[in-house]
Protein backbone atom coordinates (compact mmCIF):
# COMPACT_ATOMS: atom_id res chain seq x y z
CA UNK A 1 0.00 0.00 0.00
CA UNK A 2 2.88 2.28 0.94
CA UNK A 3 4.63 1.46 -2.38
CA UNK A 4 1.44 2.36 -4.25
CA UNK A 5 1.29 5.71 -2.49
CA UNK A 6 4.92 6.49 -3.35
CA UNK A 7 4.33 5.45 -6.96
CA UNK A 8 1.24 7.65 -7.16
CA UNK A 9 3.17 10.61 -5.76
CA UNK A 10 5.99 10.04 -8.27
CA UNK A 11 3.43 9.98 -11.08
CA UNK A 12 2.01 13.27 -9.82
CA UNK A 13 5.43 14.91 -9.61
CA UNK A 14 5.64 15.99 -13.30
CA UNK A 15 2.22 17.64 -13.00
CA UNK A 16 3.27 19.49 -9.84
CA UNK A 17 6.52 20.67 -11.50
CA UNK A 18 4.61 21.65 -14.65
CA UNK A 19 2.08 23.58 -12.63
CA UNK A 20 4.91 25.53 -10.93
CA UNK A 21 6.54 26.35 -14.25
CA UNK A 22 3.21 27.57 -15.56
CA UNK A 23 2.73 29.77 -12.51
CA UNK A 24 6.24 31.19 -12.94
CA UNK A 25 5.55 31.98 -16.58
CA UNK A 26 2.35 33.66 -15.49
CA UNK A 27 4.12 35.80 -12.91
CA UNK A 28 6.66 36.93 -15.48
CA UNK A 29 4.10 37.64 -18.20
CA UNK A 30 4.06 41.41 -17.58
CA UNK A 31 7.83 41.65 -17.13
CA UNK A 32 9.66 44.01 -19.47
CA UNK A 33 6.93 46.66 -19.75
CA UNK A 34 8.57 50.06 -20.18
CA UNK A 35 6.50 53.16 -19.34
CA UNK A 36 7.29 56.82 -19.68
CA UNK A 37 5.61 59.44 -17.53
CA UNK A 38 5.44 62.93 -16.09
CA UNK A 39 4.87 63.81 -12.44
CA UNK A 40 3.78 66.65 -10.20
CA UNK A 41 4.72 66.63 -6.54
CA UNK A 42 3.22 68.37 -3.55
CA UNK A 43 5.64 68.53 -0.63
CA UNK A 44 4.09 68.97 2.81
CA UNK A 45 4.97 68.41 6.44
CA UNK A 46 8.62 69.39 6.13
CA UNK A 47 10.68 69.13 9.32
CA UNK A 48 7.63 68.32 11.40
CA UNK A 49 5.72 71.42 10.26
CA UNK A 50 2.69 71.71 7.98
CA UNK A 51 3.66 75.34 7.14
CA UNK A 52 6.28 74.54 4.51
CA UNK A 53 4.58 73.57 1.26
CA UNK A 54 6.22 73.12 -2.09
CA UNK A 55 5.36 72.29 -5.68
CA UNK A 56 7.48 70.06 -7.84
CA UNK A 57 7.62 68.84 -11.41
CA UNK A 58 9.56 66.09 -13.10
CA UNK A 59 9.63 62.96 -15.17
CA UNK A 60 9.94 59.24 -14.65
CA UNK A 61 10.11 55.90 -16.35
CA UNK A 62 8.96 52.51 -15.12
CA UNK A 63 10.39 49.11 -15.84
CA UNK A 64 8.18 46.23 -14.75
CA UNK A 65 10.01 43.08 -13.61
CA UNK A 66 7.15 40.66 -12.89
CA UNK A 67 3.36 40.78 -12.75
CA UNK A 68 3.49 42.01 -9.16
CA UNK A 69 6.78 43.99 -9.10
CA UNK A 70 7.43 47.23 -10.92
CA UNK A 71 10.26 49.76 -10.60
CA UNK A 72 10.02 53.54 -10.96
CA UNK A 73 13.01 55.79 -11.80
CA UNK A 74 12.39 59.49 -11.31
CA UNK A 75 13.89 62.94 -11.48
CA UNK A 76 12.15 65.99 -10.07
CA UNK A 77 12.60 69.51 -8.73
CA UNK A 78 10.63 70.78 -5.74
CA UNK A 79 10.51 74.41 -4.67
CA UNK A 80 9.27 74.91 -1.10
CA UNK A 81 8.21 78.08 0.67
CA UNK A 82 9.65 78.51 4.19
CA UNK A 83 7.38 80.72 6.29
CA UNK A 84 7.11 83.33 3.47
CA UNK A 85 10.68 84.53 4.20
CA UNK A 86 12.92 81.89 2.61
CA UNK A 87 12.82 79.14 0.03
CA UNK A 88 14.22 75.69 -0.47
CA UNK A 89 15.00 73.87 -3.72
CA UNK A 90 15.26 70.09 -3.73
CA UNK A 91 16.58 68.22 -6.76
CA UNK A 92 15.79 64.49 -6.51
CA UNK A 93 17.03 61.61 -8.59
CA UNK A 94 16.06 58.16 -7.39
CA UNK A 95 14.12 54.95 -7.73
CA UNK A 96 11.39 52.97 -6.02
CA UNK A 97 10.24 49.37 -6.13
CA UNK A 98 6.47 48.93 -6.28
CA UNK A 99 4.67 45.78 -5.14
CA UNK A 100 1.10 45.39 -6.42
CA UNK A 101 -1.32 44.34 -3.69
CA UNK A 102 -3.72 42.68 -6.14
CA UNK A 103 -3.11 40.74 -9.37
CA UNK A 104 -2.72 43.33 -12.12
CA UNK A 105 -4.75 41.37 -14.74
CA UNK A 106 -2.88 43.17 -17.51
CA UNK A 107 -3.94 46.49 -15.94
CA UNK A 108 -7.53 45.96 -17.04
CA UNK A 109 -8.74 46.60 -13.48
CA UNK A 110 -9.75 50.25 -13.01
CA UNK A 111 -7.58 50.49 -9.88
CA UNK A 112 -4.28 48.78 -8.98
CA UNK A 113 -3.05 49.65 -5.46
CA UNK A 114 0.58 49.15 -4.45
CA UNK A 115 3.14 49.72 -1.71
CA UNK A 116 6.51 51.17 -2.62
CA UNK A 117 9.91 51.86 -1.13
CA UNK A 118 13.17 53.14 -2.54
CA UNK A 119 16.17 55.36 -2.40
CA UNK A 120 17.19 58.70 -3.86
CA UNK A 121 19.94 61.28 -3.98
CA UNK A 122 19.08 64.87 -3.20
CA UNK A 123 20.69 68.28 -3.68
CA UNK A 124 19.22 70.94 -1.40
CA UNK A 125 19.62 74.72 -1.64
CA UNK A 126 18.18 77.12 0.94
CA UNK A 127 18.27 80.92 0.84
CA UNK A 128 16.32 83.83 2.30
CA UNK A 129 14.01 85.52 -0.22
CA UNK A 130 15.89 88.32 -1.96
CA UNK A 131 19.27 87.40 -0.43
CA UNK A 132 20.72 84.82 -2.77
CA UNK A 133 24.25 85.60 -1.54
CA UNK A 134 23.33 83.83 1.74
CA UNK A 135 22.46 80.61 -0.10
CA UNK A 136 23.61 77.36 1.52
CA UNK A 137 23.55 73.96 -0.14
CA UNK A 138 24.33 70.34 0.57
CA UNK A 139 23.95 66.88 -0.94
CA UNK A 140 22.23 64.06 0.90
CA UNK A 141 20.95 60.56 0.50
CA UNK A 142 17.37 59.63 1.26
CA UNK A 143 15.07 56.67 1.67
CA UNK A 144 11.37 56.81 0.93
CA UNK A 145 8.38 54.53 1.42
CA UNK A 146 4.66 54.83 0.92
CA UNK A 147 1.49 53.67 -0.76
CA UNK A 148 -0.14 54.46 -4.07
CA UNK A 149 -2.53 53.35 -6.74
CA UNK A 150 -2.79 53.32 -10.51
CA UNK A 151 -6.04 54.51 -12.04
CA UNK A 152 -5.93 52.56 -15.30
CA UNK A 153 -7.63 54.77 -17.87
CA UNK A 154 -6.72 52.22 -20.55
CA UNK A 155 -4.54 49.10 -20.08
CA UNK A 156 -1.56 51.11 -21.41
CA UNK A 157 -2.29 54.50 -19.85
CA UNK A 158 -2.62 55.24 -16.15
CA UNK A 159 -2.87 58.13 -13.75
CA UNK A 160 -1.07 57.28 -10.50
CA UNK A 161 -1.46 58.87 -7.10
CA UNK A 162 1.04 58.05 -4.37
CA UNK A 163 1.97 59.28 -0.93
CA UNK A 164 5.50 58.74 0.39
CA UNK A 165 7.54 59.87 3.36
CA UNK A 166 11.09 60.74 2.34
CA UNK A 167 13.78 60.75 5.03
CA UNK A 168 17.05 62.54 4.23
CA UNK A 169 20.37 61.84 5.90
CA UNK A 170 23.08 64.45 5.30
CA UNK A 171 24.69 67.49 6.84
CA UNK A 172 22.17 69.41 8.91
CA UNK A 173 20.87 72.40 6.93
CA UNK A 174 17.86 74.44 7.92
CA UNK A 175 16.36 77.93 7.98
CA UNK A 176 16.02 79.39 11.44
CA UNK A 177 13.01 81.73 11.37
CA UNK A 178 12.14 84.23 14.10
CA UNK A 179 9.34 86.54 13.07
CA UNK A 180 10.45 88.10 9.78
CA UNK A 181 14.12 87.35 10.40
CA UNK A 182 15.70 84.27 8.88
CA UNK A 183 19.15 82.73 9.21
CA UNK A 184 20.35 79.76 7.20
CA UNK A 185 22.28 77.36 9.40
CA UNK A 186 24.54 74.60 8.18
CA UNK A 187 26.20 72.24 10.63
CA UNK A 188 28.91 69.65 10.15
CA UNK A 189 27.02 66.97 12.01
CA UNK A 190 24.66 64.68 10.17
CA UNK A 191 20.97 65.15 10.73
CA UNK A 192 17.73 63.45 9.80
CA UNK A 193 15.02 65.46 8.12
CA UNK A 194 11.99 64.44 6.13
CA UNK A 195 9.02 65.50 4.10
CA UNK A 196 5.73 64.02 3.01
CA UNK A 197 5.44 63.85 -0.77
CA UNK A 198 2.19 63.44 -2.67
CA UNK A 199 2.86 62.51 -6.29
CA UNK A 200 0.44 62.63 -9.19
CA UNK A 201 1.75 61.14 -12.41
CA UNK A 202 0.57 60.14 -15.87
CA UNK A 203 2.26 57.14 -17.48
CA UNK A 204 2.07 55.38 -20.83
CA UNK A 205 3.36 51.86 -21.50
CA UNK A 206 5.47 52.44 -24.58
CA UNK A 207 7.03 49.07 -25.27
CA UNK A 208 7.92 45.62 -23.92
CA UNK A 209 11.67 45.27 -23.57
CA UNK A 210 11.75 41.49 -23.22
CA UNK A 211 9.47 38.49 -23.56
CA UNK A 212 8.86 35.97 -20.75
CA UNK A 213 11.19 32.97 -20.85
CA UNK A 214 9.73 29.65 -22.00
CA UNK A 215 9.95 26.63 -19.71
CA UNK B 1 -23.00 96.09 -50.54
CA UNK B 2 -22.00 93.97 -53.54
CA UNK B 3 -18.50 93.61 -52.11
CA UNK B 4 -19.89 92.43 -48.77
CA UNK B 5 -22.05 89.83 -50.54
CA UNK B 6 -19.01 88.57 -52.44
CA UNK B 7 -16.96 88.29 -49.24
CA UNK B 8 -19.73 86.33 -47.51
CA UNK B 9 -20.08 84.07 -50.56
CA UNK B 10 -16.33 83.45 -50.64
CA UNK B 11 -16.29 82.67 -46.92
CA UNK B 12 -19.17 80.21 -47.35
CA UNK B 13 -17.42 78.56 -50.29
CA UNK B 14 -14.21 78.41 -48.24
CA UNK B 15 -16.02 76.74 -45.37
CA UNK B 16 -17.64 74.32 -47.81
CA UNK B 17 -14.21 73.56 -49.29
CA UNK B 18 -12.69 72.91 -45.88
CA UNK B 19 -15.67 70.80 -44.84
CA UNK B 20 -15.34 68.73 -48.01
CA UNK B 21 -11.79 67.70 -47.07
CA UNK B 22 -11.13 64.08 -46.22
CA UNK B 23 -11.70 63.42 -42.51
CA UNK B 24 -8.79 62.11 -40.47
CA UNK B 25 -8.90 58.33 -40.27
CA UNK B 26 -7.64 56.51 -37.20
CA UNK B 27 -6.08 58.90 -34.71
CA UNK B 28 -3.18 56.62 -33.83
CA UNK B 29 -0.14 58.37 -35.30
CA UNK B 30 -1.88 61.68 -35.94
CA UNK B 31 0.18 64.76 -35.12
CA UNK B 32 -1.59 68.07 -34.51
CA UNK B 33 0.00 71.44 -33.83
CA UNK B 34 -0.90 75.11 -33.51
CA UNK B 35 0.61 78.50 -32.78
CA UNK B 36 -1.64 81.39 -31.77
CA UNK B 37 -2.17 84.39 -29.60
CA UNK B 38 -3.63 83.33 -26.26
CA UNK B 39 -4.78 84.82 -22.99
CA UNK B 40 -4.88 84.16 -19.29
CA UNK B 41 -6.19 85.41 -15.98
CA UNK B 42 -3.88 85.50 -12.95
CA UNK B 43 -6.05 85.12 -9.86
CA UNK B 44 -3.66 86.31 -7.09
CA UNK B 45 -2.66 89.41 -9.11
CA UNK B 46 -6.22 89.89 -10.43
CA UNK B 47 -4.84 90.71 -13.87
CA UNK B 48 -5.18 89.53 -17.46
CA UNK B 49 -2.23 88.18 -19.40
CA UNK B 50 -1.35 87.83 -23.08
CA UNK B 51 0.80 85.15 -24.68
CA UNK B 52 2.08 83.72 -27.89
CA UNK B 53 1.33 80.02 -27.37
CA UNK B 54 2.25 76.95 -29.39
CA UNK B 55 1.56 73.28 -28.77
CA UNK B 56 1.91 69.91 -30.41
CA UNK B 57 0.19 66.56 -29.72
CA UNK B 58 1.21 63.15 -31.01
CA UNK B 59 -1.42 60.41 -30.73
CA UNK B 60 0.12 57.25 -29.24
CA UNK B 61 -3.20 55.40 -29.59
CA UNK B 62 -6.80 56.23 -30.51
CA UNK B 63 -7.41 57.76 -27.08
CA UNK B 64 -4.06 58.88 -25.67
CA UNK B 65 -1.79 61.64 -26.93
CA UNK B 66 1.51 63.01 -25.64
CA UNK B 67 2.37 66.64 -26.15
CA UNK B 68 4.06 69.82 -25.13
CA UNK B 69 3.21 73.53 -24.96
CA UNK B 70 5.23 76.74 -24.93
CA UNK B 71 3.74 80.00 -23.61
CA UNK B 72 5.69 83.21 -24.22
CA UNK B 73 4.29 86.10 -22.18
CA UNK B 74 3.75 89.59 -23.56
CA UNK B 75 3.72 92.51 -21.08
CA UNK B 76 0.20 93.94 -20.69
CA UNK B 77 0.56 96.02 -17.54
CA UNK B 78 3.10 97.38 -15.08
CA UNK B 79 2.35 94.73 -12.43
CA UNK B 80 4.87 92.73 -10.39
CA UNK B 81 4.83 89.72 -12.74
CA UNK B 82 6.88 91.27 -15.54
CA UNK B 83 7.40 88.06 -17.48
CA UNK B 84 5.74 84.69 -17.01
CA UNK B 85 6.81 82.25 -19.71
CA UNK B 86 5.96 78.58 -19.33
CA UNK B 87 6.65 75.17 -20.76
CA UNK B 88 4.39 72.11 -20.23
CA UNK B 89 4.75 68.44 -21.17
CA UNK B 90 2.29 65.63 -20.54
CA UNK B 91 -0.53 63.40 -21.71
CA UNK B 92 -4.09 63.98 -22.89
CA UNK B 93 -6.96 61.50 -22.82
CA UNK B 94 -9.49 61.68 -25.67
CA UNK B 95 -12.70 59.81 -24.75
CA UNK B 96 -14.22 59.81 -28.29
CA UNK B 97 -12.77 57.74 -31.13
CA UNK B 98 -12.50 59.22 -34.64
CA UNK B 99 -15.18 61.68 -35.84
CA UNK B 100 -14.98 65.46 -36.02
CA UNK B 101 -15.42 66.10 -32.30
CA UNK B 102 -12.41 65.40 -30.11
CA UNK B 103 -12.85 66.52 -26.48
CA UNK B 104 -9.91 65.85 -24.18
CA UNK B 105 -8.58 66.22 -20.65
CA UNK B 106 -4.90 66.37 -19.83
CA UNK B 107 -2.29 66.37 -17.11
CA UNK B 108 0.95 68.23 -17.90
CA UNK B 109 3.43 69.37 -15.26
CA UNK B 110 5.41 72.41 -16.32
CA UNK B 111 8.03 74.97 -15.51
CA UNK B 112 7.47 78.74 -15.45
CA UNK B 113 10.23 81.24 -16.11
CA UNK B 114 9.32 84.43 -14.28
CA UNK B 115 10.74 87.91 -13.90
CA UNK B 116 9.42 89.75 -10.84
CA UNK B 117 9.40 93.51 -10.34
CA UNK B 118 9.68 94.85 -6.77
CA UNK B 119 10.43 98.06 -4.94
CA UNK B 120 12.68 98.70 -1.99
CA UNK B 121 14.31 101.74 -0.40
CA UNK B 122 16.77 102.07 -3.29
CA UNK B 123 14.09 102.08 -5.99
CA UNK B 124 12.35 99.71 -8.42
CA UNK B 125 14.14 96.51 -9.42
CA UNK B 126 13.52 93.48 -11.56
CA UNK B 127 14.78 89.96 -10.84
CA UNK B 128 16.46 87.81 -13.47
CA UNK B 129 14.34 85.03 -15.01
CA UNK B 130 13.73 82.43 -12.32
CA UNK B 131 12.28 78.91 -12.81
CA UNK B 132 9.27 77.64 -10.86
CA UNK B 133 7.73 74.15 -11.12
CA UNK B 134 4.04 74.16 -12.05
CA UNK B 135 1.17 71.78 -11.37
CA UNK B 136 -1.15 71.87 -14.34
CA UNK B 137 -4.29 70.25 -15.78
CA UNK B 138 -6.04 71.04 -19.05
CA UNK B 139 -9.27 70.40 -20.88
CA UNK B 140 -10.65 71.33 -24.25
CA UNK B 141 -11.94 70.20 -27.59
CA UNK B 142 -10.69 69.87 -31.17
CA UNK B 143 -13.09 69.96 -34.10
CA UNK B 144 -11.59 68.50 -37.27
CA UNK B 145 -12.56 70.51 -40.34
CA UNK B 146 -10.82 68.06 -42.60
CA UNK B 147 -7.49 66.41 -43.18
CA UNK B 148 -5.47 69.63 -42.87
CA UNK B 149 -7.14 71.93 -40.35
CA UNK B 150 -8.95 71.76 -37.05
CA UNK B 151 -10.50 74.31 -34.72
CA UNK B 152 -9.62 74.02 -31.07
CA UNK B 153 -10.24 75.53 -27.67
CA UNK B 154 -8.14 74.71 -24.62
CA UNK B 155 -8.34 75.76 -20.97
CA UNK B 156 -5.34 75.19 -18.72
CA UNK B 157 -5.00 75.67 -14.98
CA UNK B 158 -1.41 76.29 -13.81
CA UNK B 159 -0.37 76.60 -10.18
CA UNK B 160 2.99 77.25 -8.55
CA UNK B 161 5.05 79.83 -6.69
CA UNK B 162 8.04 81.99 -7.54
CA UNK B 163 10.68 82.60 -4.88
CA UNK B 164 14.29 83.61 -4.91
CA UNK B 165 15.57 87.01 -5.93
CA UNK B 166 12.49 89.02 -4.92
CA UNK B 167 12.04 89.78 -1.20
CA UNK B 168 8.64 88.09 -1.13
CA UNK B 169 7.00 85.01 -2.60
CA UNK B 170 4.81 85.45 -5.70
CA UNK B 171 1.98 82.91 -6.04
CA UNK B 172 1.08 81.69 -9.53
CA UNK B 173 -2.51 80.60 -10.08
CA UNK B 174 -3.61 81.14 -13.61
CA UNK B 175 -6.30 80.07 -16.04
CA UNK B 176 -4.79 80.05 -19.53
CA UNK B 177 -7.05 80.08 -22.55
CA UNK B 178 -6.10 79.35 -26.13
CA UNK B 179 -8.19 78.74 -29.22
CA UNK B 180 -8.25 79.10 -32.96
CA UNK B 181 -7.15 77.23 -36.03
CA UNK B 182 -4.70 74.34 -35.80
CA UNK B 183 -2.93 72.06 -38.25
CA UNK B 184 -3.17 68.29 -38.68
CA UNK B 185 0.11 66.67 -39.62
CA UNK B 186 -0.30 63.01 -40.44
CA UNK B 187 1.97 60.07 -39.96
CA UNK B 188 1.75 57.12 -42.35
CA UNK B 189 -0.49 55.20 -40.02
CA UNK B 190 -3.13 57.91 -39.94
CA UNK B 191 -3.53 57.75 -43.73
CA UNK B 192 -4.91 54.21 -43.58
CA UNK B 193 -8.67 54.65 -43.30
Amino acid sequence: MKKHSIGFLLLCLPFIVHAQTGQRKGLLRQGGQFSLGVRSTLSTFSHGSWNENGYGAGGQFRLQLTDRINTEWFLDVIRTDIARVAYRNDYHIGWSVMYYLVPTRDFRRPVTPYVQAGHCFDWTRIAPNGRRNELQQRGSSAVQAGIGTHFNITPRFDISLSCQYMLHLGRELHAHVEGNEVHIEKHNNAGWEGHLLINLSANYKLLKLWKPRNG
Amino acid sequence: MEAAKRVILLLLLGMQGIHAQVMPGERNGLIRAQANLAGGYRFPQKSFAAYVAADMDIFLSERVSVGGEIWYSLPLDDGPLRQNHAFFAGFNYHPLKQGRWDPFVGFSPGVALCKIAYEDASGRHSTPLSPAPLFSVAGGCNWYLGSVFHLFVRLRWAQGQVMGDAPSRTPLQELKISGGLGWNIYSKKAYTH
